[in-house]
Order: structure tokens, then sequence, then C-alpha cells
């Protein structure tokens, strides 16, 4: 076996046959032999031979520098290099004369269009989306922002997977802590096959147990341009349109682009909207049932007599009354999802009409009840992260347990919890329910009301709260 | 302990463990004492306050404790928490649960406060932030009395009976109780801030005109010989209100009142905190549980209608010492060693 058969077998095996790998042996310079060696799922073949064509006609006129050009780079061969190599998609020419190898960058590029994210619609702005492809995804934001500032650092994901994933950060606007502790964050990644993001955000949230996301996730190349100016770090990977930016408060899952598209009295309108509707997500299942089941009290006369007489044949305990719905609700949603577009509407309509009509007629839960959980679904829905809404569709059912075991004190015994737990809560070490905790009465108010907008805030860095009069991280430094 | 306080953590801080549990009902024994003249002594009772804030801020580092006096400041915060849970517990029952077991409510209040001290120190340093809206909604509510005052209550004023007077300043110590916590946080304050003046002028200011007003509210619109009979004052008057949305507006505020109350507690934990890990121990977690374990156990000897009453007559007794007269006299000894807080 002579040495070029004896490369090409190693090559199979290294590869372990597989049937796209093309490993051919091909003609080269001064009747010298080379291998040629790509993977054909990933390669444009016509390409390749357009290059390889260019090269030949170099070599024939001596020139000193015939392997340099834009996508083609000579170097030594090694086999891991070589492996590692075809596996990004590239082509690989060796020349076992010489012991070197010729690489040519020709990706056979699979991407689809830029389009406005399903789960991120906006009324006004930019309606691009970010793609499966970093390299897209980061020319939509350096068009963005034509600044050597705008920094992009690389790394690989996935010791197995060895896939490409970028961190983007503004030089002079991020605080050194957070890109610090990112940059921490990543180096001390274990990931063996990186093939989903939540492995990501797994890997670089700072309490994964907690039902509150502390990584903002957008697939809206504006967002992530705002948030970077912001002093923010951004990690994008290879494999989805996500974008990670952190660190993040909990009222950053509140804001929309829309919110700085439209005018400043609309958008703070609907920022103040919003924000409220927080409160009718979480607790107004439970304070319906505290009412009913403890309090019935504080209702006025009139309203008390309609409320009595409603729930008065229902057979079931309010909270039941509201877990059946809320559960049915859940099911629609969730079979809407996976249902293709027509059928998912349909499903909603039929679910939310139907099924609602026929549930109150065989007595099961009362019309109140209906009402309750239908306003509580369109309250939770209008939250724009996927992340929060998730959250706190989620959180509401233990609010209905305590308020159904405890009445009032049982939601004030959650809020208190639930309080806590934001306060404790960190995103990239930097407080999450900023700028409540630590007070910060200036940024506050920026959280209620859309200014007109000059200049971005930074976020604070510390639990420890900035002097009283000069509110420390207000203003971009 | 690594904490360190801005002037707005450090008097929110103060706010909110001065007004927490007794707001409600501190008002009832100062119009019982002090009749007519509750509001005219009460003034004077409040510059006390600021004299004796001046007092502390002048002195403020010679309140050095040895380990006899930090021990008997934890064993006083601990007894005093306990009480404070049982007459939560025993408002809670009389007002809105009377038929959930009083030990629940007990066990839900000290596990509350336990999750907030096993946080980071910062947790129960800032909880307070969020009931700043919450307050102010407690005060407005109050406003709807104002059509049922009647301002002749106010009058005639007796200034010549001594004993009134000094039983009206006694009792209005309950509005004011616990400001030795000045002392114990004041270290904590970050180095290049000052409080001294303007500051401590508003904070006083603004806890003046929050008590004033549930004095002068409550003296108008109940009758001084009916006051004995109204042990919450102040839900009193809310319960009364009548608005078109609710019919019994005062449970509403039964649980704003609640979660302020919890808040001082947690405060409490955390100043038995403060004082207990000054120096580094061993085994921090097992502490403040042990503390916490001993909040849900003493407060059940006490939540009886007697026992709690026999408590309200003589607590100011207890605040005299522990908040009035231990501070000077420590503040005092350490002064004439020289020994300060370094």
């Amino acid at each position: 076996m002579d040495r070029v058969e004896y490369m090409m077998k190693s090559l199979q095996k290294a590869f372990y046959h597989s049937s796209d790998l093309t490993v051919r042996q091909v003609d080269w310079h001064e009747g010298n032999t080379a291998i040629l060696c790509f993977y054909a799922s990933l390669v444009d073949a016509k390409e390749v031979q357009k290059v390889l064509d260019t090269i030949y006609a170099r070599l024939d006129t001596a020139k000193p520098f015939w392997s340099e050009t834009l996508i083609t780079t000579l170097e030594k061969f090694s086999l891991p290099q070589a492996i590692e190599r075809v596996c990004q998609g590239e082509t690989i020419v060796i020349l076992p004369d010489t012991g070197k190898m010729l690489t040519l960058t020709i990706v056979n590029e699979v991407r689809r269009n830029l389009e406005e994210p399903n789960n991120e619609s906006i009324l006004r702005g930019s309606h691009e989306g970010l793609i499966e492809r970093v390299d897209t995804n980061l020319a939509l934001i350096r068009r963005r922002v034509n600044n050597p500032a705008l920094v992009v650092k690389s790394f690989t994901i996935g010791r197995q997977t060895k896939t490409k994933a970028y961190y983007l950060y503004m030089e002079g606007v991020i605080k050194p802590e957070t890109l610090q502790e990112m940059e921490k964050r990543i180096e001390t990644l274990h990931i063996d096959y990186f093939y989903s993001t939540g492995q990501l955000s797994d890997a670089l949230e700072d309490s994964v147990l907690s039902p509150f996301p502390q990584l903002l996730s957008t697939e809206h190349p504006d967002r992530v341009v705002a948030n970077l100016v912001e002093g923010k770090v951004v990690v994008m990977t290879d494999i989805s349109p996500t974008a990670f930016i952190g660190p993040v408060t909990f009222f950053s899952f509140y804001q929309t682009p829309d919110d700085y598209n439209g005018r400043v009295v609309v958008g703070s309108f609907y920022k103040i909207v919003r924000l409220l509707s927080f409160i009718t997500a979480v607790f107004l299942p439970a304070f319906y049932i505290a009412i009913i089941s403890f309090h019935f009290e504080v209702l006025p006369l009139e309203l008390s007599n309609q409320v009595k007489n409603d729930i008065n044949d229902i057979p079931y305990r309010p909270l039941i009354e509201a877990l059946i719905l809320e559960i049915i609700m859940e099911l629609i949603r969730e079979s809407s999802i996976r249902l293709p577009q027509s059928v998912g509407q349909t499903i909603g309509i039929v679910g939310g009409l139907v099924i609602g009509d026929a549930i109150v007629s065989a007595g099961l839960v009362s019309n109140l009840m209906v009402i309750v959980v239908a306003l509580t679904a369109i309250s939770s829905y209008v939250v724009p992260s996927v992340e929060l809404n998730s959250t706190i569709r989620m959180i509401r059912f233990p609010f209905m347990v305590l308020a159904s075991l405890f009445g009032f004190l049982g939601i004030v015994v959650g809020v208190v919890i639930l309080l806590i737990h934001l306060i404790n809560l960190t995103s990239l070490k930097q407080p999450y329910f900023s700028p409540i905790i630590p007070f910060q009465p200036k940024a506050v108010i920026k959280i209620f009301l859309r200014w007109p907008f000059f200049k971005p805030t930074v976020q604070v860095t510390s639990f420890q709260s900035p002097k009283d009069e000069q509110a420390k991280n207000e203003d971009t430094p | 302990m690594n904490v360190s306080l801005t002037k707005a953590q450090f008097f929110l801080l103060l706010f909110i463990f001065q007004t927490g549990v007794v707001y409600i009902a501190f008002q009832t024994p100062l119009i019982i004492y002090s009749r007519n003249s509750s509001w005219l002594i009460f003034i004077v009772a409040s510059v006390i306050h600021y004299g004796l804030l001046l007092f502390f801020e002048r002195y403020h580092s010679y309140f050095y404790l040895n380990v006899f006096f930090r021990w008997v400041y934890q064993i006083y915060w601990l007894l005093l928490t306990a009480v404070f849970i049982a007459y939560m517990s025993y408002v809670l029952a009389s007002w809105v649960l009377p038929q959930t077991p009083e030990w629940i409510v007990v066990v839900i209040i000290v596990a509350l406060s336990l999750y907030a001290n096993l946080s980071r120190p910062e947790t129960a340093i800032n909880i307070g932030v969020m009931l700043i809206p919450i307050i102010f909604l407690f005060v407005i509510f109050l406003m709807l009395a104002i059509p049922d005052l009647t301002w002749s209550n106010l009058f005639p004023i007796e200034w010549k009976n001594t004993k009134q007077i000094g039983a009206g300043l006694i009792h209005s110590i309950y509005a004011y109780f616990g400001i030795e916590m000045y002392l114990i946080y004041r270290p904590f304050l970050q180095k290049d801030l000052q409080v001294k003046g303007k500051p401590l002028l508003i904070y006083q200011l603004v806890i003046f005109v929050f008590y004033f007003i549930s004095v002068l509210f409550t003296q108008m619109f109940f009758s001084v010989d009916e006051i004995s009979l109204i042990p919450e004052p102040i839900m009193y008057i809310l319960k009364s209100q009548e608005v078109t949305f609710v019919k019994r507006l005062d449970i509403f505020f039964v649980y704003i009142w609640l979660s302020w109350s919890i808040v001082t507690i947690m405060i409490f934990g955390l100043s038995f905190r403060i004082l207990h890990f000054i120096k580094q121990k061993k085994h921090p977690t097992r502490s403040i549980i042990v503390y916490h374990i001993l909040l849900a156990i003493l407060p059940l000897f006490v939540i009886h209608f007697r026992s709690i009453e026999f408590i309200k007559n003589s607590l100011h007794y207890v605040f005299i010492f522990f908040t009035f007269l231990l501070p000077i006299v420590i503040i005092g000894w350490n002064k004439w060693r020289g020994k300060s807080v370094s």
C-alpha cells in the first residue's frame, strides 16, 4: 500500500466511513498526487472545483504565493487539525509529498431568510430577525453600530460538537466586572454535546432553579443593539437565532422596541399597562379564591348577592374550579402552539368559546371564574418575553393554593416569599430587582415612564446602593 | 458582617422598624392617659425623641457593646420579637382569621423571617422599600375619615396635671421604641455620609408627621371616654369608612399592616444577626435557625387576651430601660473609659 492510499484509508477511518465524506485522489502539479477531502453535505463542490482550477493556473505560472487567497491557506498537515477543518465545513487538499495541507473555505450556506421573529412581534421599527447563522447575525448588528468599540469575541461550545459561538460588548460602555463575570462563566462551560440554547442559558445563569429568567433572550437585532449600548454583554451561537443578553433586571423583560419606536406618552402608557398586567396575571385568581373562600364580607352587598347566585350551584371549591379552567387554558395554549398555525387558531376558538360556554352550562365552573381566568390569561400574554410569560403563568398556581388555604394571609405570604426571592436573585452577579432594590428613585420612574430617549441607562453592579443624591451608574459613563 | 448602608437605607430601616407593629395601636394608651392633651404631649415626646437622636448621633461611637451587653440586647430583642409576633397573631385572630389556629400564623411569620435572614443581609435591609407605596395607601385611605372628625375633641388642653403629662410622655414611647437601633446600624453607614443636621431633622419630621396624623385622627374620631374600648383605633377608623368598591376596607389594611410588621420582625432578626456575628462565628446558619425556632415557640406562651393586655400595659417600662436608659448608661460608661467602636 503506497503512502497516499494509506493516508486516504486513515482519513476514512478517522471519519468513521461516513457516507457524505468525500476522500479522493487528485493529480497535482508536476505529476504529484494530492488528496481532496470534504463533507459533501457542507461544501459547494462546484465552487471547490473553480477554486482548484485557479490554484492550478497559479501553480503553472510558478507564483511564490500561489496558495494565498481570501478563501485558501496553506499550512502544515496534521490529522487532528484536518479533522477539525473538515468538520467546520472546509475543504482540505493534502499534499503528501510536501507534508502540507491546503484549506479551502467554501461552505455550502444553508440559511433562511431574515424574517420577523414569530415570538416577538412589534408594530413599528425593524422587522428583521436574527437567524441560525452567526455571521449573518453579526452583520445585522454591525450594520447598526458602525463603531470599532463593538467588540466580537469567539469561543466554542461543546467539547465534541465544537459549535461556534460569540459574545459581543461595547468597549468603554460595559463595566469590567460584567465582562469578567461573563468570560469566567464562558471559560467554565463544560458541555460535551451542544445542541440547544437552553444548555447555554443554564450554564450562564446565576440561579438555574429560579423560575425567573436571568438572561434576556431575543431574536431582534435592534433589541440586541439597544442592550449593547446599555453596557450589556450578548452571547450568540451558530445554531440558533436566539441572542442571550445579560445582566438584566426583572423589568427588562417588560420592555419592547415598540416603547421606544412610538410616541413618548403612548410608550409610557403601555409600559404602565404592561407592568400592571403582572399584578392581574399573578394575583387575580388567588384574590378571587381568597374572597370566595375566606373574605366574602369585603364585597359590597349588591355584588355579593350576584356572586352568591353565580356560585351557589357549583359543586366544587373555588380552587378546584380555578384549576379546571387554568389547566384547560394551558392545554389550549399548548395544543395551538404544536399544531399548524391555521388549525391552531381554530383550536383557540373552539377551546375558548365552545368549551368555555359548555363548561359553564354543565355547572362545573361559574361565569365569574371564566371571567377571572380569561382576564388572567390575557394579562399574562401581555408580557413581551416568552420566558417571563411562562414564569408568570406558572407562579400563579402556588398563589392560588396559598389563597385557598389561608385567604389574604396566603397571598401576603406568597408576596413576601416572591419579593425575597426577587431581591436575592442576581443576573451575572448584579441585582435582578434593580432599580427597586437597591432603590434608585430616578431609575424607578424610568421603569414606568418612557422618557425622551437621549441617554441609555447602565445597570447597577452591586447590592450596595449608590449614594443617595447622585445615583451611580445612572447614565452611560 | 460586611454591610454598608446609604442614608436612604439607614433611615428607611429605622422608619419601618419604629412604625411596624405599633402604628395601629399606640394611640390608645396615649389618649387614655393624656386625654385631650394627647396631641400636645405627643409633640413634646417627639421633641425629646429628636433630642435623643441628636445625642445618639453625637456619641454613637461610644456605644460599644461588650459580650454581656450584646447578650442582654439579643435576649431583649428575642423576647420583644416574640411578644410582637404574639400580638400580630392575636390581632389577626380578632380581625380576620378567628378560625385559624394561632400557632399556624406564628409559624408562617417566623418562617418568612427565617427565609429573609438566611438570605444575604441586604435582603432584610432593602425589603422595606416595597412597603413605601402601601404605607402611602394607608395614610391616603385614612384621609377618608376627615369628614367624620370632630375638631373640638382636641380641646381643652390640660397642662397643669404633671402626673397626666408624665403618664402621657411615658406612653408616647410606644411610638418611638427601638431607637437604640440607631446606635446598632449607625456604624454601618457609608463612611463619607453625614446624617447630622438636615437628614436627621427630615427623618424626625417624617416620622413625627406620620404618627401625629394618626394621633390627631384618633383623638378627633373617638371621644376621650370611648377610646379605652378601642384597642386598634386606626383599624376601627378604616373599618368605618364607606367606599363603593369594597364593604370592609379594614381587612385590606390589616394585611398591609401585617406585611409591614413581618418586615419589622425580619429587621429584628437582622439586628440579632448583626450583634451575634459581630465577630466571626462558626455555624452562622445554625444560630439563625435556633433563634427562629425560639421565636416560633415563645409567642405561643403569651397569645392570650390577658397576657397580651398585661404586656401592653407594662411594655413601656421595658422600652424606657432598653431604648433610653441603657444606651445612655453604656455611652456614658464607655466615654468615661475612653472606649469606642472601632
